[in-house]
């Protein structure tokens, strides 16, 4: 048989996972095999092996396959990079670990910090120097470099970070570090900093230039192997590497860029989310995705996650800003926080009850697991509850033990705080959910988006559970929860476009813009990433090119992005750039200064292909509403706070359920995976790809909103 | 967890502690979100890179209820304070919806005319229901700004309590005052206005509060947090002995040095912090106002014992800070005091000192710090020359602080990090930002070698900065907290203290007086190593050799103060 297939894999701690669609039939295949540590090529291979065997294809027959790999970010956590060197400007090779000097605790004076990637023995630095407006005060001392190359070579490093003051600006000197290392050093590889991420702000710059060389060796390693292994297969298409914005791009790009990689993880569950909303017509979704020690949303606008340009890596702890170390790359702008099922309750020594960001973790567990853990977590609490089925958690594989649950709650929450143990576990229920939606509430706001505009996507364990009453909080309408919400993750990952960033720093006024200079930065930008996204094989007609700069007011320190408008700028484009920017200010702020000057520092391009067309497969055919009860496992008792008290509630076995099915809450819907709450004053409904729909009660849905708006 | 036994008399209020707890978990992401409305639109590099500045909600009495976890000691317990005497000049019935009062009076709120307070009260069903209040380093408001000022007057622009809006319109007369008392008029304008957006933000997210939670006020609220913070302060205080307990640091002072002496008194659930015996005020601007020392000496209490007890006016109750009328850390208005925290930033040393006789039976000794490097600095001031000015810049003046942090001071459990901010927390701003806002070239930023204060703990390296002068007429250069270039910071427990602080030009010393410096001069900053904490002997070898791997310190130095041989060649 012949045909094409495409195929994604996803490379984890543990497990391998495959996943392959045959766009033809639309048949879709998955695999689980062990992950490999000490060659994951061979792992990723054996899962391609299985996808093809079982289509009765080949991986010749490959025409598309997307990699998401968690290398990047585990050779960083568990410090297994490379050996790294660190060529500064002479006097700031300290830049790298003395830092932005600021505590992210301002009581724990025991704090620590993470190591930096390269250690201090190897910084070394050479006279040279840029000034600000990028002229050359000193010219590079070709001499003392090689000098510090053969001590370089001495030391045994494996690979090389350069990040010179103001090279954003004028990258010269770096370039010419980079043409003696390829001379003096023949097969070292190197990261220019004015190549990996040319803004200003030399600590940031110089801490991700060095994440770049520390992990560069073993990503190119890995692709290269892999590469070799698709191709001895007969497979020669192309292979696309996954992102931390959600984009993909290729294995010589990934090698040389492999901090644009980190945050690739949870940036397929974004897609997912994006790709679940082209499918359902739902421009505005938040995705919610609760697990066993966290909680992540990220908001998804017509199908693209939002992005940021910053992010923490290896923080010491976890949720504390300022405690690891920073990277500035384009990533999905993703919010956590310290709430999962296993989040711990306890009572502060304010006698507030209080749920994490401490977890149980997957060891001991929740109380109700039963394996020694004493302490209650959010699953016991909706245990007692009634939202959990203790003869079907994990879809019957595990059960749930309620008398610990309520031993740990009394012990620990309900007698300190004299309440009875279910106003205690309703209080826990309570205090989790109002912190998620918090959090979320603060990062709408922030991006200047109003949540009632949008619908939630929810996954991860606890995620269907705690959806509707986080939605409710949010005044969000309408909760949607896929079908096999983690396979549904994976095949999201087809649904990637191929992408490049490009940013480069130039400070100027708006009002004074050096049109020729802008021109030519973006006819650069444009050039580049046509051709990179020819490389990948994507037609000129469907690239699409987008511009943005990173504004300010004249002398402020921090900036906002905005759109650039397309073609050859010329003066005549300055009225519009400068409304552009008093706008996106005005919203994000309140205020605004419509006379004061403005400044441009970062010029950003972001060109990406089309997302491929996957469509939504159709579960089965339309049932009646009132066939619901076919899918009825039974009843049980469960609390809803004070006023509706305990209600007995339809319980509904997911499985059995069919498109058109339909019932009002209270009900639960029990997979193998989660269990979806339904509150009193809430529905469900079931779409005809399998998705259950929540109707969230009191609220208007989104649709209802921005059609109130339209009208408007 | 005794804290507990208390849940008897909890059921008195109509807040049950879930309710209270998410309340109150809401109040401080309000603060939050104005805090990082003020520092995304401010101008300053103080507050938008170093962040000197703090947001706080109080009641309508006027008593703090929130301030972010990340806010600066030297904010915590002044706000209050200020919004008291801010009400007193206008009451709270003379006020309207959309006022902002303001006040930078040193002795009303920051210590220094550089920090302004806002006040801006927060309306719902027709009455004040509570107070949102900004302070910020807005930089410069005029003056010498060096710590040579003889009295306040020379110091800048004084508001006395003000109204800065009236009912949503501003006031311009205060805007031109600081307008035209300004080097740097559109960056102090600048952050005035970010500092409205940020009081604007907190009322807005406040009142979607409470229409949320369909309340109209939040006074019971506001009561149990108080009575439950006051509380577990009093409790954690009980549990230490009574007894008075003494410290004493001395600074480099201006022009002669300066002593610290405190005497912590514990009796029952209450601490007093006496500085009795402290030197008398001095004619130059190293002179600090209670308010501020009062926060500064909150600081080192709250890390020792009760680092987990939000900041509010009832947690604070329980501790009282003295300091003899006329001295250094109580002068008489009109004392300079522009550059206050140069001696303040040491009272958290004398206090710790005090405490470390409680280590390790009754506080734990990863809670007691020998004396950290501290903030230091340099500012320059001056007229851009035709060449150099800067694209962004509409004035023709510069005025820029560079803060570089010194040391910290080993603890009971761990080394001090390498400049790291204490006590306040200022991050450095970029080079790459300070070389595109005044005319410097930056030659070096590095660790200093060798400057640890050694111990069992040892203090965190300081550092060295050197840099040239670009601009054709010069300007003046001024250290910023100039201490401990003679006094070094103190170490605890038989560690040795930190590596001394030094300023100077082309080579040599200049001591703590400003200059003026011209194009092509080389200026000279050290700051300080921390204190270290133990006996330097009874430090881990394999930590010492790891030290001079990194090359922290010297194979000497690992020999002839720790006792370490460092033989053979260390390998990388």
């Amino acid at each position: 048989m012949s045909g094409r297939l495409e195929v994604g894999f996803d490379i984890g701690g543990t497990f391998t996972d495959t996943f392959a669609i045959d766009p033809e039939s639309g048949e879709r295949f998955v695999s689980k095999v062990l992950t490999t540590p000490e060659n994951p090529a061979v792992g990723a291979l054996k899962g391609l092996f299985d996808v093809t065997r079982s289509t009765g294809k080949t991986v010749a027959d490959i025409s598309h396959a997307v990699h998401g790999t968690t290398i990047v970010t585990n050779a960083i956590l568990q410090r297994q990079g490379a050996k790294a060197a660190l060529i500064a400007t002479a006097g700031f090779r300290d830049v790298l670990h003395i830092g932005r000097e600021i505590r992210y605790d301002i009581y724990n004076i025991a704090a620590t910090f993470p190591e930096p990637l390269i250690s201090r023995a190897l910084s070394f630095d050479v006279p040279e120097r840029m000034l600000v407006d990028g002229t050359i005060h000193q010219p590079l001392d070709i001499d003392a470099t090689r000098d510090i190359l053969a001590q370089i070579r001495a030391a045994g490093a494996e690979s090389i970070a350069v990040c010179l003051l103001h090279a954003y600006r004028n990258p010269v000197h770096e370039q010419a570090i980079g043409r003696l290392i390829e001379a003096e050093l023949p097969g070292i590889p190197y990261s220019l900093s004015s190549d990996v991420v040319p803004e200003f702000r030399e600590y940031e710059r110089m801490s991700t230039t060095a994440a770049n060389a520390y992990t560069q060796p073993l990503i190119s390693r890995y692709l290269a192997e892999l590469t070799g292994a698709l191709q001895a297969e007969g497979g020669e298409r192309q292979l696309f590497v996954m992102l931390s914005t959600g984009g993909i791009t290729t294995p010589e790009i990934a090698s040389r860029f492999p901090v644009r990689l980190l945050e690739s993880g949870p940036a397929a569950g974004a897609l997912a989310t994006g790709y679940l909303g082209r499918a359902l017509e739902e421009p505005h979704l938040l995705g919610f995705d609760m697990g066993g020690t966290t909680a992540k949303a990220c908001i998804v606008d017509r199908g693209i996650p939002v992005r940021t340009s910053a992010f923490e890596t290896a923080r010491e702890e976890r949720f504390m800003k300022g405690s690891g170390l920073p990277i500035r790359a384009p990533v999905i702008d993703l919010i956590e926080i310290g709430a999962g099922g296993g989040s711990l309750a306890h009572v502060s020594r304010l006698g507030l009850l209080q749920v994490g960001p401490e977890s149980a973790e997957a060891d001991p567990g929740p109380a109700s697991y039963g394996n020694g853990g004493l302490h209650p977590t959010v699953t016991d609490a909706d245990l007692l509850l009634g939202y959990l089925n203790p003869g079907f958690f994990a879809g019957g594989q595990m059960r749930l033990d309620t008398a610990a649950a309520q031993r740990a709650i009394e012990s620990d929450v309900a007698g300190p705080l004299g309440l009875s143990p279910t106003d205690a576990a309703w209080g826990i229920y309570r205090i989790v959910n109002e912190s998620m939606a918090s959090a979320a509430r603060v990062h709408f706001a922030e991006r200047s988006r109003d949540p009632r505009r949008y619908a939630m996507v929810a996954s991860g364990g606890a995620g269907p559970l705690h959806a509707a009453a986080v939605a409710q909080r949010l005044r969000i309408g309408r909760v949607i929860v896929p079908q096999q919400a983690g396979v549904f993750s994976s095949f999201g990952f087809l649904t990637a476009p191929a992408a490049f960033d490009f940013v480069r720093t130039a400070i100027m006024r708006l009002d004074r813009l050096n049109w020729d200079e802008l021109n030519a930065i973006y006819a650069g930008f444009e050039a580049t990433g046509r051709s990179m996204l020819g490389g990948a094989g994507i037609p000129e007609h469907q690239h699409r090119l987008v511009r943005s700069a990173d504004m300010r007011y004249a002398g402020q320190m921090f900036e906002i992005n905005v759109p650039v408008p397309g073609g050859v700028l010329t003066p005549d484009s300055y009225p519009e750039m400068a409304r552009l920017y008093h706008q996106a200010y005005q919203v994000r702020y309140g205020r605004s200064f419509p006379d004061a000057p403005v400044e441009t520092l970062n010029w950003r391009l972001v060109a990406t292909g089309p997302e491929p067309e996957i469509a939504l497969p159709y579960v089965s055919e339309l049932a009646e509403p009132g066939q619901v009860a076919s899918a009825r496992k039974g009843t049980r008792a469960a609390y809803f706070g004070d006023q509706a008290g305990w209600l007995e509630m339809a319980v509904y076995d997911r499985y059995q359920l069919r498109a058109g099915h339909a019932a009002e809450g209270p009900a639960a819907i029990e997979e193998r995976e989660s269990t979806i709450l339904v509150p009193p004053d809430s529905s469900f409904s079931v779409d005809r790809h399998g998705n259950v729909i929540l109707a969230i009660g009191q609220f208007e849905t989104a649709k209802n909103i921005a059609r109130q708006e339209a009208l408007r | 967890m005794t804290y507990l036994t208390q849940s008897t008399d909890r059921r008195s209020t109509t807040l049950d502690p879930i309710t209270l707890e998410i309340l109150w978990a809401r109040l401080i992401s309000i603060v939050e979100e104005s805090e990082s409305v003020i520092v995304r639109t401010s101008f300053s590099p103080s507050i938008a890179e170093s962040d000197d500045h703090s947001s706080a909600l109080l009641d309508r009495n006027g008593r703090l209820l929130a301030q972010t976890l990340s806010a600066m000691p030297a904010f915590i317990g002044i706000l209050d304070n200020t919004t008291r005497i801010l009400l007193e000049h206008y009451p709270p019935e003379t006020l309207e919806p959309g006022d902002v009062l303001c006040t930078n009076d040193p002795w009303i709120c920051c210590g220094h005319l550089n920090d302004l307070n806002v006040l801006r009260p927060i309306f719902h069903k027709g009455r004040i229901v509570a107070f949102t209040a900004n302070t910020a380093d807005i930089g410069d408001i005029g003056g010498v700004g060096t710590i040579d000022a003889r009295d306040l007057y020379e110091e800048g622009i004084r508001i006395l309590p003000s109204k800065l809006v009236r009912a949503g319109e501003p006031n311009e007369d205060i805007f031109k005052f600081f307008k035209a008392n300004s080097r740097v008029p559109d960056q102090v304008i600048g952050d005035i206005n970010a500092m409205l957006a940020g009081a604007e933000m907190a009322e807005k997210r406040f009142l979607e509060m409470l229409e949320e939670y369909e309340l109209d006020d939040i006074d019971d609220l506001s009561d149990e947090i108080q009575a439950r913070t006051e509380r577990a302060m009093r409790e954690a205080i009980r549990r230490l002995p009574d007894g008075d307990y003494f410290g004493h640091v001395r600074s480099d002072g201006y022009p002669d040095p300066i002593d610290l002496r405190v005497k912590v008194t514990i009796a029952d659930d209450e601490i007093v912090i006496d500085f009795e015996g402290t030197s008398s005020q001095v004619p130059y601007a190293v002179n600090c106002p209670l308010s501020l020392t009062y926060a500064e000496s909150l600081w080192p209490i709250r890390v020792a014992i009760g680092a987990d007890i939000p900041a509010t006016n009832g947690s604070l109750k329980p501790i009282t800070v003295k300091a003899p009328e006329g001295s250094i850390l109580n002068p008489r208005f009109p004392a300079p005091v522009q550059q206050r925290t140069t001696i303040v930033h040491n009272a958290q040393a004398p206090i710790f000192q005090a405490l470390s006789s409680l280590a390790p039976e009754y506080i734990h000794p990863s809670r007691i710090q020998a004396n950290s490097g501290c903030i230091k600095g340099f500012s320059m001031k001056g007229t851009w020359s035709a060449a150099q000015k800067p694209e962004w810049s509409s004035g023709d003046r510069f005025a820029f602080g560079y803060l570089a942090n010194g040391g910290q001071g080993g603890t009971g459990a761990t080394d001090g990090q390498a400049c790291m901010s204490y006590p306040d927390n200022c991050a450095n701003v970029p080079i790459e930002v300070v070389e595109a806002r005044s005319p410097v070239l930056f030659l070096r930023k590095e660790l200093t070698i060798d400057s640890e204060g050694a111990g069992e703990f040892r203090g965190g390296a300081g550092q060295s900065i050197d840099l040239r002068i670009l601009n054709d007429d010069g300007l003046r250069y001024s250290p910023v907290c100039g201490d401990k270039t003679i006094n070094p910071p103190a170490p605890l427990f038989g560690g040795e203290p930190g590596g001394l602080g030094f300023f100077g030009v082309n080579g040599e010393s200049t001591g703590l007086r400003p200059v003026w410096v011209n194009r092509g001069d080389i200026v000279h900053f050290r700051a300080p190593g921390g204190g270290g904490y133990g006996d330097p002997s009874k430090r881990d070898p394999e930590a010492v050799r790891s030290d001079v791997r990194r090359g922290l310190i010297s194979a000497e130095r690992a020999r002839g103060v720790y006792h370490v041989d460092i033989d053979e060649d260390i390998p990388v």
